[in-house]
């Protein structure tokens, strides 16, 4: 997608991120700060995909993503991070990881590039279609004109794939 | 979810056989503190767009729960204070009006026929030389009767002996009775009325006749 197609979309995409924050939030200025983020998030992952491709959902999926991220990090300007994390994640949940999980994070992180990296185009695209963007496997099929059990098996060799390279990589760390 | 519970869901996640929805529960099931590391892989591979929609999702239904409770609240007041309106209402429109128009009538009675037994009609022949002011008696407190007196005097209903019948007394009763039962079936306004005609007529007689001594 070239940033003139992204500019075409961009008004659409950014009303659509703001009425999500403002559910959210319940005022204008956290709003602004997710559809702010929310399409330059957007605008990184467009570029690497052709246009006309379908954004809307992956937009919504974004704007909430940037959501929780901002209350994450208005909570830790407010210095409250030894406050257990009442309301927002479920008992047990980190929301904010000590370095020593940041870092294990960030080598995870690289691990799961590498597998998706190693599996074939189609498994590529089609992992990336339903982990990222969030589509079902009707709509997968729907746009990539893949039958709909072609899509489920290429999806689950791909999960395959990646979860045993990772495991691989995890229990040589 | 119980650890097997969560294993079982990864077990279909890398089967293929999970829907979104169940990526989001598994997405947030898997972060926890004590997460073995097959369940920290499967964490990553979900993503971060996963477990924070799954979150924002999360916290809206929450939200949106709260709220109906207190719709739900509020629609039981509001039910209840129209109930007790509408009973407050009927009391005061169809309940106490008309008792309290026979007891507004009958105090006026009582009232008018007080007035009229204060305010003597002057004899025929009498002439009203001048009008004498008396001063009232010296107020007195009066002292409480033991109780045993208070019983002594209470009314009975035991007949009176014939000797002491007086007819002037009783006539003048069975007129009183006869008056304020005719009184009480006319309305308030028309009683105010007759009470300020017999007043001015009063007033005029004494007004005539200056001999009366009061």
């Amino acid at each position: 997608m070239t940033p003139q197609d992204f500019e075409q979309i961009a008004p659409e995409m950014r009303q659509l991120m703001l009425g999500v924050g403002r559910d959210f939030f319940g005022n204008e200025m956290d709003a602004e700060d997710v559809a702010q983020e929310g399409l330059i998030a957007l605008w990184r992952y467009c570029q690497r995909i052709e246009a006309g491709h379908p954004v809307r959902p992956l937009a919504i999926r974004i704007a909430k993503h940037c959501c929780i991220d901002l209350v994450r990090r208005q909570r830790a300007t407010l210095d409250i991070d030894e406050q257990p994390e009442r309301g927002f994640a479920p008992p047990g949940t980190r929301v904010h990881p000590s370095p020593q999980e940041e870092m294990e994070a960030h080598e995870l992180q690289q691990a799961l590039d590498d597998a998706v990296g190693r599996l074939n185009p189609s498994e590529q695209r089609l992992f990336r279609l339903r982990q990222i963007e969030g589509l079902t496997l009707d709509e997968i099929s729907e746009q990539t004109h893949i039958a709909k059990p072609s899509v489920k098996s290429m999806i689950t060799a791909a999960r395959r794939k990646i979860f045993e390279a990772m495991k691989e990589h995890v229990h040589k760390d | 979810m119980s650890p097997q519970e969560i294993n079982n869901l990864i077990a279909r996640y890398l089967d293929g056989q999970t829907t979104p929805a169940e990526e989001r529960q598994l997405a947030l099931e898997v972060q926890r503190e004590d997460a073995p590391p097959e369940w920290r892989i499967v964490a990553e591979m979900l993503g971060e767009l996963t477990r924070d929609e799954a979150l924002y999702d999360r916290i809206m239904a929450e939200r949106a729960s709260r709220p109906a409770t207190r719709r739900m609240n509020r629609w039981y007041w509001s039910v209840a204070a129209s109930v007790a309106l509408v009973i407050g209402f009927s009391y005061y429109t169809y309940i106490r009006t008309p008792q309290d128009m026979a007891q507004s009538r009958e105090a006026h009675t009582i009232k008018q026929n007080t007035l009229r037994m204060t305010i003597k009609p002057p004899s025929a022949g009498l002439q009203i030389s001048r009008v004498e002011v008396k001063p009232p008696p010296p107020r007195t407190t009066p002292t409480p009767l033991p109780q045993d007196t208070i019983l002594q005097q209470a009314p009975t209903t035991d007949p009176v002996p014939e000797q002491n019948v007086c007819p002037a007394l009783t006539e003048l009763l069975l007129a009183e009775i006869t008056e304020r039962t005719l009184a009480a079936e006319s309305y308030e306004e028309q009683l105010y009325q007759d009470l300020l005609n017999e007043i001015l007529l009063n007033t005029n007689e004494l007004a005539n006749q200056p001999e009366l001594i009061l």
